[in-house]
């Protein structure tokens, strides 16, 4: 567990400094954060000036070594050129706002998904496998942010449910998490119909059918414990992925996350808070694959680390 | 075998996160009702405090005023910070902080109002806004709003309230262009520089701060102490909701009071919701097609690009694109700049015409141009860009058209390596008549071109100081800029807000959200 351990932190320092390394120029070579920062009207000596405040006039190398520096000798990602304050602070305002999202609507997918890929895996060929199979494609073909617009359109618009967005309360979050649970929902359902197919098509299951154990012990003991590990691996990917990836959503239901302080940063080039969010995405993946390494072990005693 | 079923694993975890997630939901709720009280307009609550939402699509920059200088901004730190003059909800300029302001020669003389306070008690005086200006002029500051006021050489204090202020040439346009410099206590921001006031904003307009969650929601409540009287609405939130349907769909519901920057589109769903309606007015940015006449090329012959301006169809494009949520702009001024003139006519329609100068022009056979446009960030910008693009290829121009993404596309007008035309927008920022050598006199962070007749034209003008010889000379300056055709010359956009039936609220020409002057009836 240690090797494991230490293995996994290496590997996720050498990520996240590539991972810095590369979004530091792309955002630095792609425009001029001087220009998006001062009024359209401003005059060069006023650019000239954001540019000196922020040494954004040196040498874009010197400019990457003082920042690295910063990051690695005092945790300092500099300051928000959008906003005001601290970029770091303002990713990890913001990201909890986004792992909540993203925890509730993958537990909801979680909730709904494996049970219906169960269902839908034991009794292959019926109708309520064509079913499950017709509802995870639908869920999964609707663009999100239709899914979105039309969800406030029914709940806050004409019925007064439920509020169009913001993060105040209760239920402010049943929309947020529909919309995304909507995406992931249906990539569980599948993915865990035929994982549980193919345990059943297994020579262990034919042996344990064949030694007489009721098909409700079979499919539960031995089937489902085997068709976890790719659900636990699908589990992090998509806990990562939404963590920082939920943008749409986030966005049409004005939720304060880190997806949407992302991209809105990206149009500013304000690279600070850039950095910032992408290291802590990064680091999160890590984290997520390291759980989901320690739940296989745990799950299935035969996988093995060493 | 005794032991649980494992797969329970994943489910027990997601519990626990959903667990976690309400504990965090109930404790960062705050207050938890949503939107304004309206929940049930039928019962009209009228004791309690009022609070009015406004949804915004972009969160301000800063809480301090001086830094930076952005509409989104200014608009919203308005009813935080004042300025010196201001505009009537009908665009007429009246002093402000200041009482009265005249000048002779290079020198304006300021009387302050008396009385009024700053949110921490201090009095406002002639030290004060001198404190201020010193500040914003100061390079060092790199304060954006320097920009408004480039030409004051000297502030002086000759009483507790009375400024006497130097320019560099006779400004009669000075006391227009204080009119979006606000001004902050300096005892926030002297000794710990302007960034103080992002955690300390202390103006002397009428809502002070309460809270500000950065892309979340601006809280501000009634000043009790404000010099007009205490304002009538107790308290505004300015709320960040990006998606222009989800921010209509949240006036549609209710939970704000009033929304700009309605597009065309939407306007509908408005009008047919009794509880809301529409206010438009036209607005402070114009839709140009700028032209880098910095290279050499077709462009540099003066034909080719009146023959653009002939070429276009503009309203057309104002009625089919804008669906008429803009108006036709003449020579670059807005109606109510101090230099426009209505007499001046727009170029008419005339593809023949525009056929026959580029003839002349030696391009008989057609000619190549690119054309570049952001798309999304001006109101149906790629959208008219097509249909522009569209009306030249008729007249025989090969147009290349070109989208980019606003920070690329920014840094390539700015620099000038972008090629033949470019659709953008500038704002009218003072309304004053100096807005026409801004935007045409060579030299001008925007003027990509340089000619001594334009350049004359415009120095003559704005150095007259009898009022009708500086009027007929600006206009005979917009007809010389006219002629020069240095843009495809298009609209003004028009600035659409939702409003809520409930509150009583102008829209003003100058895009300033000012809560002051509004109320909110019964229901």
């Amino acid at each position: 567990m240690t090797r494991l351990l230490v293995r996994g932190t290496l590997d996720t320092l050498v990520t996240v400094w590539l991972v810095v390394t590369a979004v530091f120029f792309l955002m630095r070579l792609s425009g001029d954060p001087a220009l998006l920062m001062a009024p359209i009207d401003a005059p060069d000596a006023v650019i000239e000036q954001i540019r000196e405040r922020y040494d954004l006039d040196e040498p874009i190398w010197v400019q990457y070594v003082t920042y690295m520096k910063g990051i690695v000798l005092h945790g300092d990602f500099g300051t928000s050129l959008r906003q005001s304050g601290s970029a770091l602070e303002r990713v990890l305002e913001t990201a909890p706002n986004s792992l909540i999202l993203a925890g509730l609507a993958v537990g909801v997918s979680l909730v709904i998904g494996v049970p219906l890929g169960v269902a839908a895996a034991v009794r292959q060929g019926s109708w309520a496998d064509r079913a499950a199979v017709a509802f995870s494609t639908l869920l999964q073909s609707l663009p999100n942010f239709w899914v979105a617009l039309m969800m406030i359109l029914i709940f806050s618009v004409y019925l007064h449910w439920l509020p169009t967005g913001g993060m105040r309360g209760p239920e402010s979050y049943v929309m947020p998490v529909a919309a995304l649970a909507f995406l992931t929902t249906g990539r569980f359902v599948r993915l865990v119909r035929s994982s549980v197919a193919r345990e059943l098509s297994s020579d262990y299951t034919r042996t344990a059918r064949g030694k007489g154990l009721p098909e409700r012990v079979t499919v539960f003991k031995h089937v489902l414990r085997n068709a976890l590990n790719p659900v636990i691996t699908m589990t992090s990917l998509q806990m990562g992925t939404l963590f920082g990836g939920s943008v749409v959503t986030e966005t049409v239901f004005a939720w304060p996350g880190l997806g949407r302080l992302i991209v809105d940063s990206i149009g500013y080039r304000d690279y600070p808070v850039v950095l910032a969010g992408v290291t802590v995405i990064a680091v999160a993946f890590a984290v997520l694959n390291l759980l989901a390494d320690i739940l296989y072990a745990i799950v299935n005693p035969v996988v093995r680390y060493g | 075998m005794g032991r649980k079923p494992h797969w329970a694993l994943p489910l027990v975890l997601a519990l626990a996160l959903l667990l976690a997630a309400c504990g965090g939901g109930g404790s960062s709720a705050g207050p938890a009702e949503p939107g304004t009280g309206s929940d049930s307009p039928a019962t009209g609550s009228t004791s309690g405090p009022t609070e009015v939402v406004v949804g915004i699509d972009a969160d301000t920059r800063a809480l301090d005023p001086l830094t930076p200088l952005d509409a989104t901004t200014t608009r919203i730190l308005r009813n935080v910070y004042e300025s010196l003059f201001f505009r009537t909800v009908d665009g007429e300029l009246v002093p402000w902080l200041a009482e009265s302001g005249e000048y002779e020669g290079t020198v304006w003389t300021i009387e302050l109002r008396q009385g009024i306070k700053f949110h921490s008690g201090e009095e406002l005086t002639a030290e004060a806004v001198k404190a201020n200006l010193d500040y914003i002029l100061d390079p060092d500051n790199a304060a954006g709003t320097q920009t408004l006021i480039p030409d004051i050489t000297d502030v002086e204090v000759v009483g507790p309230y009375t400024l006497r202020i130097t320019t560099a040439e006779p400004n009669p346009d000075l006391a227009a262009q204080f009119t979006d410099v606000l001004i902050a206590d300096p005892a926030v921001f002297l000794d710990a520089g302007a960034e103080a006031l992002n955690e300390n904003p202390v103006g002397t307009g009428p809502y002070r701060v309460e809270n500000w969650q950065r892309d979340t929601e601006l809280v501000l409540t009634a000043y009790e102490d404000y010099w007009q009287g205490r304002p009538s609405i107790d308290r505004v939130v300015f709320r960040v909701i990006p998606d222009t349907q989800a921010r209509l769909s949240a006036l549609l519901n209710g939970e704000v009071d009033l929304v700009p920057g309605v597009p065309p589109e939407m306007i509908a769903q408005i009008e047919n919701n009794p509880d809301v309606r529409i206010e438009e007015v036209p607005g402070r940015q114009v839709i140009y097609l700028g032209m880098n006449l910095t290279r050499t090329g077709p462009l540099s012959d003066k034909r080719v690009r009146q023959a653009l301006n002939y070429a276009v169809d503009v309203d057309l494009i104002i009625d089919a694109v804008l669906e008429g949520h803009a108006t036709r702009n003449a020579a670059g001024l807005t109606g109510i700049n101090a230099a426009y003139d209505p007499s001046i006519e727009p170029y008419p329609y005339d593809p023949e015409r525009a056929r026959q100068l580029l003839a002349e022009a030696g391009y008989a056979d057609g000619l190549t141009i690119d054309f570049h446009t952001p798309q999304g960030r001006y109101l149906k910008d790629y959208e008219a860009a097509q249909e522009l693009a569209r009306q030249m290829e008729a007249v025989g121009i090969t147009v290349n058209l070109q989208t980019h993404e606003w920070g690329t596309f920014l840094e390539m007008a700015r620099s000038q390596t972008i090629t033949d035309l470019y659709l953008i927008g500038l704002s009218d920022r003072t309304f004053a008549a100096s807005q026409i050598d801004y935007l045409f006199h060579s030299g001008r962070t925007w003027v990509a071109f340089a000619d001594d007749e334009v350049d004359a034209a415009i120095e003559a003008a704005l150095a007259a100081t009898d009022p009708a010889e500086r009027s007929r000379l600006l206009s005979e300056a917009s007809r010389v800029v006219q002629d020069y055709a240095p843009w495809v010359f298009l609209w003004q956009q028009h600035d659409v807000y939702g409003v809520s039936e409930r509150l009583q609220w102008q829209a003003r020409p100058d895009q300033q959200i000012f809560m002051f002057e509004a109320t909110v009836t019964g229901n």
